[in-house]
């Protein structure tokens, strides 16, 4: 990487990390370093929101998650606007009148003391690991293309956001997510346009759209009613409403973000500026992947895109059938690629017959080099049986690192890392003040004076972040790292919204109704999962949102009549 | 909870530009329905 490139991305990260804490050093009570003395504006709140939400993971592996299966992941979104209208008419009135720090201390004024615990456990167990893949994604794949040292990556993340978020608390997190909103949107749009400039001179910015339409890229909407699918407008509307309405309306993380609102006014302007505003986001960076994938399709890609996996292999017996395998993905792709102008042509010429047959044509090819990619994983797989294979989440950086102009890499890297730091510093932010105010204050020491919990809270902080520097180290990477965290948070978060929505709206459900159903809940979503995993059943993991959800109600509500009686 | 709080609360509480926060959910809504639409349109037309 250039001194240029090294210049911007530390400069950018530095700027934002240490104008953050300079500026919010003066928290002097715990209102102030929890709740920001409640004085953020409805701009700051939504950008706040979108930063806590959009990890670097987002920014990496959804670009890559449409060059290799389109754009279908934008119905997972699609629950989003519903739940946050939810959350705006209902959640935030109460949690503003009941003047909460945490959404759980809800949860003992309308039930009891253990559902409170409960809830802020499973946020606790869920979140921290949630950290660790926040942290460790984008590090194994910047690591890996940078040639930096894995550990050195997950440390500058991990204590840099520590740093922040201990010495400011919430109005460090949201004052930083503003500018790192900044970067990462300015980094994305110069990408997007300089990889449109960089297409062929003959294949204009439509020709491509109509390209990636007849390679099967911009399926955005499938309205089929098949639940072992991932992602479909059914999974999306319904599990989709379900894990938004328990992110934003249950998850401290989230709760923390709009409760540090000037007033209800704020708080909801900031989540209405997410619901209009994420699903065309999300749209633009799948787009944007699909783009990477144009490119592409005309200019030679890797057969292969973790490069260490394929120096790897060339040290290796495998070495010929991996030279072979390359020889023969080349002159595929030479096939292909002139394809590809004719199927332009045909496009241009509106002839229908020729736009049939020479689609058929690509994608035949198109599907010769998925083939000869497949049997390079095989080879990788002979050398490593273990070895994860997907190579998705390496594209993106992959494109950036080849082909930007100076200094526009060392901005995408900011990029990357300020997703990172930016989600990361709201976890912890949020696991610090949730164990400060739901367990330490609560349990152990309701009559200290606010400058103890106030330290308290702070250490509490540190401690969560070297949690989640130490789960980054040992985690394992997951098929596809954006999923790893929204699988992990499907686990739970059924379960919790389930408790919120049994508080809010079924008055009969009582304490220890809700407290059982919500084990069991837990236990049997937890075996689910397992049972998935063996391929016993086959199903969505939104889906856990909703099965989790609907027996914590379910068995809550004839608990409480059984125990009525 | 005294009069003058409750006016402080319901000034709070006001959406801009609507007289009622239904307004800016419908915005909302309507914003959503029509992205499907044209999602939709997009999915078929390149197809």
């Amino acid at each position: 990487m250039s001194l240029l490139d090294l210049i911007v991305l530390f400069g950018t990260l530095g700027f934002i990390v240490f104008y953050g804490a300079w500026k919010t050093k003066g928290s002097k009570n715990i209102q102030g370093y929890l709740l920001g003395d409640n004085s953020m504006k409805w701009a700051t709140i939504g950008l706040s929101v979108m930063a806590t939400q959009a990890s670097a993971i987002t920014f990496l592996s959804t670009p890559g998650y449409a060059f290799e299966n389109g754009m279908e992941f934008v119905q997972n979104y699609f629950g989003l606007p519903i739940a946050l209208i939810i959350v705006s008419a209902i959640f935030i009135p109460i949690f503003y009148r009941l003047k909460v720090y945490t959404a759980y201390e809800y949860l003992e004024s309308r039930f009891d003391l253990k559902a409170r615990l409960l809830g802020a456990l499973l946020f606790l167990i869920h979140r921290s690991l949630a950290a660790g893949i926040t942290i460790y994604a984008p590090a194994i794949i910047l690591s890996t293309i940078l040639g930096w040292s894995l550990s050195f990556t997950i440390l500058l993340v991990g204590i840099l956001v520590i740093i922040y978020t201990v010495s400011g608390g919430t109005k460090a997190v949201s004052l930083t997510q503003k500018y790192q909103m900044g970067v990462i949107m300015a980094g994305m749009f110069i990408a997007f346009f300089l990889i449109i400039d960089y297409f062929p001179e003959e294949i204009t910015f439509m020709d491509s759209v109509k390209i990636a339409g007849k390679l099967g890229k911009l399926e955005a909407i499938d309205f089929s009613l098949d639940f072992s699918k991932r992602y479909t407008f059914w999974s999306g509307i319904t599990g989709g409403l379900f894990l938004s309405l328990s992110y934003f309306g249950t998850d401290q993380s989230q709760v923390a973000r709009y409760l540090t609102g000037k007033n209800v006014t704020e708080s909801r302007m900031g989540l209405m500026f997410n619901a209009l505003l994420k699903i065309p986001m999300q749209f633009f960076i799948l787009f944007l992947g699909v783009m990477v994938f144009i490119f592409y399709q005309f200019v030679q890609p890797p057969v292969y895109f973790k490069k260490p996996a394929v120096d790897n292999i060339l040290m290796q017996e495998h070495k010929d059938a991996f030279l072979s395998l390359e020889q023969r993905y080349e002159e595929n792709f030479k096939a292909k690629r002139s394809r590809l102008f004719e199927l332009k042509d045909a496009m241009a010429e509106g002839n229908d017959l020729e736009i049939r047959l020479r689609s058929e044509k690509v994608n035949e090819l198109q599907e010769r080099s998925k083939t000869i990619k497949n049997e390079v994983k095989g080879l990788l797989l002979r050398s490593d049986p273990g070895y994860d294979t997907k190579d998705s989440d390496y594209v993106f950086l992959t494109f950036i690192m080849n082909y930007l102009p100076r200094g526009i890499i060392g901005l995408l890297l900011a990029v990357i890392f300020s997703a990172a730091m930016s989600s990361t510093s709201s976890e912890l932010n949020a696991l610090g003040s949730t164990t400060t105010v739901d367990i330490y204050k609560r349990l152990f020491s309701s009559s200290g004076t606010d400058r103890h919990t106030l330290i308290i809270s702070k250490i509490l902080t540190a401690i969560w972040g070297i949690i989640a520097i130490l789960f980054a180290f040992i985690a394992n990477q997951a098929e596809n790292l954006i999923e790893a965290v929204n699988i992990v948070g499907s686990l739970f978060y059924g379960t919790i919204l389930g408790i919120f929505i049994a508080a809010f709206f079924i008055r009969p459900i009582k304490a220890t109704s809700i407290f059982i159903a919500a084990i069991v809940a837990e236990i049997l979503i937890i075996i689910l999962h397992f049972l998935n995993i063996l391929k016993v059943v086959e199903i969505g993991y939104l889906w856990y949102n909703v099965i989790g959800f609907t027996i914590t109600i379910v068995a809550g509500y004839i608990l409480s009549m059984i125990l009525k009686k | 909870m005294t009069t003058q709080q409750e006016d402080a609360t319901t000034q709070d509480q006001r959406p801009p530009f609507f007289k009622s926060w239904k307004g800016i959910y419908a915005v909302v809504l309507i914003v959503f329905v029509i992205l499907v639409a044209l999602f939709y349109l997009f999915t078929i037309y390149f197809a």
